[in-house]
């Protein structure tokens, strides 16, 4: 970490989660929540802002995304490397239990976190790639809604896609 | 946009294990995840569920679509022979496999049945697929979400002829540009958009945005790729 920034003052901001946990960061962790940035722009954030629906340990998550990310790009390393090593964190960020990995999607999705609401899609998707239709209404617990005609009639209709 | 509006998280189903519905997701996140589904695999799973199967009609849906940076292309070959059972093959590069679409009903359904006998394939580009069916009529389709979409009337010289000597069609994010030459070599030079190089009897095909092949539809003439920029 850069130490060349220790002298200014830098500005925090309290993070509140659902559940009451309180989380410090700095700015320039804080302004990639889209909705906190907002705020900051148009000069209605208070040092204390709480997040009705983020859990705190999701909350640790997306902090945790956010700082890496704010480090890395600030961190003068080349565009290249940190490009790199970004890909690297996330392919490791992900790396979570599928629970896990809905609730940062759908956090990222409410705190707008555009970055790491790709990742997850992105994530989610590639979970459900490799399976089967039944495998994915088993993972993702969805309902078959069809009925034995119709599910038939849907199969028939992209049979190309089985094959 | 109304942050309060936003759904609550998924409550965590503590006896099932550590399942998500992903059912519950707002409709939003689904149609989100789903855009960056290989197209294969996003029509294999539309028998997930009725709500997973209506996602291909939303309009937000195919605006997540367009904004996946990329995707793996397919290859899609035409029948040098035009009949009236035309089936594109289509080869899929990200399941490396070949697959057979059934693209007939998909025009009869759009009304195009009248045209059928005489329909060929002409040009195709960013997975849409252009057909020539009577002089200065085409059709744009796109053979995986059916849709089929009948351009505007080329002009009258385009009318009066039917030797149709090269075609391109490039696709953009907004609209589609047909490139078309015909008549008696470059006596009636019908083209815009882009210009592109008339050989008798041949399409034009664009591999990407710089590329293109020009061949014959009708003879066994050797393909050419071409490279104007």
């Amino acid at each position: 970490m850069s130490s060349s920034t220790e002298l200014t003052e830098k500005k925090v901001f309290l993070l509140k989660s659902l559940d009451g946990v309180i989380f410090e960061v700095e700015e320039s962790v804080a302004v990639q929540l889209e909705v906190i940035r907002e705020l900051i722009e148009g000069d209605c954030a208070r040092p204390f802002i709480s997040l009705y629906n983020v859990t705190s340990e999701i909350l640790a998550l997306v902090i945790e995304y956010c700082k890496h990310h704010a480090e890395t790009c600030s961190g003068g390393t080349s565009a290249t490397i940190a490009d790199e090593d970004l890909k690297t964190f996330d392919n490791e960020f992900m790396n979570v239990d599928e629970n896990i990995l809905l609730e940062l999607c759908s956090a990222a999705d409410y705190l707008d976190i555009k970055s790491l609401f790709e990742l997850t899609c992105r994530t989610l998707a590639s979970l459900i790639k490799d399976r089967t239709i039944i495998e994915v209404r088993k993972m993702f617990n969805v309902e078959n809604d069809f009925s034995v005609v119709e599910e038939k009639a849907v199969r028939k209709e992209f049979a190309w896609a089985f094959k | 946009m109304d942050r309060g509006q936003k759904r609550k998280l998924p409550v965590k189903c503590e006896d099932e294990g550590a399942r998500f519905p992903l059912d519950e997701l707002d409709q939003d996140i689904l149609e989100r995840v789903l855009s960056w589904l290989p197209t294969s695999t996003f029509f294999r799973n539309t028998s997930v569920c009725k709500k997973w199967k209506f996602v291909a009609d939303s309009a937000t849906f195919k605006l997540a679509c367009s904004q996946v940076p990329a995707r793996d292309p397919w290859f899609f070959m035409v029948d040098t022979q035009p009949h009236l059972n035309y089936n594109p093959f289509v080869f899929d590069s990200t399941e490396k496999a070949w697959k057979k679409l059934n693209l007939l009903p998909l025009l009869q359904e759009n009304e195009y049945q009248a045209s059928c006998s005489y329909i060929i394939p002409v040009a195709a580009s960013g997975g849409l697929i252009c057909f020539h069916g009577a002089p200065g009529e085409f059709i744009a389709c796109n053979p995986v979400t059916g849709s089929c979409h009948q351009l505007a009337s080329l002009d009258s010289h385009m009318q009066k002829s039917n030797h149709l000597l090269a075609i391109a069609m490039i696709p953009t994010t907004s609209s589609l540009k047909i490139v078309s030459v015909s008549g008696e070599y470059c006596k009636n030079l019908w083209a815009y958009g882009l210009v592109c190089l008339p050989v008798i009897g041949s399409v034009c095909l664009p591999i990407n945005s710089f590329k293109y092949c020009i061949g014959s539809l009708v003879n066994e003439v050797q393909w050419v790729m071409l490279n104007p920029v």
